[in-house]
């Protein structure tokens, strides 16, 4: 099997063949119990009744790099780095820490996924480390500013010292365009002005989407503390955004 | 209700998280309150404003810049693991801890194996100083006491002794020469080396050393042989054999005799009613050929002897035993 098909995503391969031979080299026991299947969700279903966390669709991969395919990681990055580099920006305010957050946290998850247990999702399990890269980046750029006093000579700050070019599309019209663009970034500048635990659950809820299950699980922190710095979140973003804007 | 504590309970009101007490209180509070209606209003804009917020793009190739970096580290991992199992990389330090190992093995068997050696290990040092030492001083004078030499004679068996108690496993019934040797000159010991002290009590009064430190040094060095060699001599290894005969008194004078043969010492026979009691000290390499010799007068029982035969005087009990 060449790793052109090993990448395949399952869900876009609906090939049970395909599913059945990557069982096979994954070793897994229930190859004869898929093969009586008649649908890939029957098998599926088969596969969420062992898993302690159901509905990964990750899982496969992740038993394939566990078990030394590296290749199989690509499609897990693949995957989900849109989103952690989503959160990273969101909370660090750079696009360049972003994107090393991210890398950093990819490499990370690769050496200790030995140690992962499937008691959580896997996507859970890897926005938990890009999460903690995160804050540790914040935590470092905070140290540093302390440190360094801004140089004469600094490139002017962008949209949180993101450089990469913004192309404007030609749906919209450019004006707007313009618009849109000024009020996202004072948004992220009331968001980097949040208090580090504050930003990271407004981030995760009103920007990721992620639901309070998922929230608690990503930081291991009750829902009630989820919750209540939600709501002080919001409301500290809110004063924010009228300070600069004036009524909203 | 103050405005203020109104405000703080705005998003919860607005996600339906309120108790349904502090939900009629809020209620109650918005209809006279136009302030708190329009921070009701900017927080639903603020919401709307932070969802709307655009996502950034990864760069482009960046799932492959990640992945040269996991391949790299993946490579790194292979390559510690071969670091550590393939040979040519490994062998110097495999060889530093097999050696190391053996080393540690051979002195703890060496430890192990001669318990009696510990305690010889440090007298002979002064037994042998003590004899060096007042050598040059009185040889001519003191001819006739010799302690010089008796010293030194006692510090060399024992030397060799030590070189071939360093073969753990030595074949007790094939003792070497310079076994054979030590145990020769022992022998000899307990008449030699017994009226030493006195010799040397003597010699202390008569005189002959001006020097009281080294007299004193002199009258404590000399007795340690006849102690070292009391530790080694002492406590014979005992053991015990039951002939079966039907003459028992006529056995025994056979096997007295035959223990005469063998070369053994201090005989002694003791005849109670129906058996006849010998013992005797014997040397450990004849100690095989007379048991062999004794099955042939009858049955018999042996107990007590050791696999490994290391002391060379034994001391036996044999029981000749009248066979009903």
């Amino acid at each position: 099997m060449t790793s052109r098909q090993a990448q395949c995503d399952i869900n876009i391969c609906n090939d049970k063949e395909f599913f059945l031979d990557k069982m096979a080299i994954i070793g897994c026991p229930y190859k004869e119990t898929f093969r009586g299947s008649t649908s890939l969700a029957e098998m599926s279903r088969h596969m969420d009744h062992d898993n302690r966390a159901p509905g990964d669709n990750d899982i496969e991969y992740v038993i394939l790099c566990q078990k030394g395919d590296t290749e199989a990681f690509a499609v897990l990055v693949e995957r989900h780095q849109k989103k952690m580099l989503n959160i990273a920006y969101r909370m660090t305010g750079s696009y360049e820490d972003a994107c090393d957050v991210v890398q950093e946290a990819f490499l990370s998850a690769y050496r200790s996924l030995k140690t992962f247990r499937r008691e959580s999702r896997f996507s859970t399990w890897l926005y938990r480390i890009a999460v903690n890269h995160t804050k540790n980046r914040v935590q470092q750029v905070k140290a540093r500013a302390r440190h360094e006093s801004p140089a004469v000579d600094d490139p002017p700050a962008t949209e949180g010292g993101r450089s990469i070019c913004w192309m404007p599309s030609d749906e919209v019209p450019l004006i707007e365009q313009i618009e849109k663009r000024e009020i996202n970034e004072r948004v992220q500048e009331c968001i980097s002005s949040l208090d580090d635990e504050h930003r990271e659950v407004l981030v995760l809820r009103d920007i990721q989407g992620f639901s309070y299950d998922e929230i608690r699980d990503i930081l291991k922190i009750p829902d009630g503390t989820v919750k209540s710095r939600l709501f002080r979140a919001r409301t500290a973003l809110k004063d924010c955004l009228m300070m600069i804007f004036g009524d909203l | 209700m103050l405005c203020k504590d109104i405000e703080q309970k705005l998003p919860a009101y607005l996600e339906d998280d309120l108790s349904p007490q502090e939900k009629v209180l809020v209620e109650e509070h918005l209809t006279s309150c136009p302030q708190c209606v329009k921070a009701v209003e900017n927080l639903k804009k603020t919401g709307k404003l932070v969802r709307e917020i655009e996502g950034v793009e990864p760069p482009p190739w960046f799932t492959q810049k990640i992945m040269t970096r996991v391949r790299e580290e993946a490579k790194q991992k292979k390559s510690i693991f071969l670091k550590l199992f393939y040979p040519l990389h490994i062998k110097i330090p495999i060889q530093a801890l097999a050696t190391i190992l053996i080393a540690v093995i051979a002195f703890q068997i060496y430890r192990v194996g001669d318990p009696e050696m510990k305690g010889v290990v440090a007298p002979p040092a002064a037994v042998f100083d003590a004899g060096k030492e007042h050598a040059p001083t009185a040889p001519q004078k003191t001819p006739e006491f010799a302690p010089a030499p008796s010293a030194k004679r006692k510090a060399v068996p024992m030397k060799e002794e030590k070189k071939d108690k360093g073969i753990p496993f030595a074949p007790p019934d094939k003792p070497t020469e310079a076994m054979k040797k030590a145990i020769s000159v022992r022998q000899q010991e307990p008449s030699k080396s017994t009226p030493a002290p006195a010799l040397e009590y003597k010699r202390d009064e008569s005189g002959y050393f001006a020097d009281p430190a080294r007299e004193k040094r002199e009258y404590e060095a000399a007795p340690a042989a006849p102690r070292v060699m009391g530790m080694i001599t002492s406590e014979p290894a005992r053991i015990g054999v039951v002939v079966h005969v039907k003459d028992e008194s006529a056995a025994a004078g056979e096997v007295e005799a035959l223990l005469g043969k063998s070369g053994a010492r201090k005989i002694q026979r003791q005849s109670l009613d129906d058996k006849e009691v010998l013992t005797a000290v014997i040397k450990a390499q004849n100690l095989r050929e007379l048991i062999e010799k004794l099955k042939a007068f009858g049955e018999t029982e042996e107990e007590g002897i050791p696999v490994d035969i290391r002391e060379q005087d034994i001391s036996i009990k044999i029981e000749i035993l009248r066979d009903h």
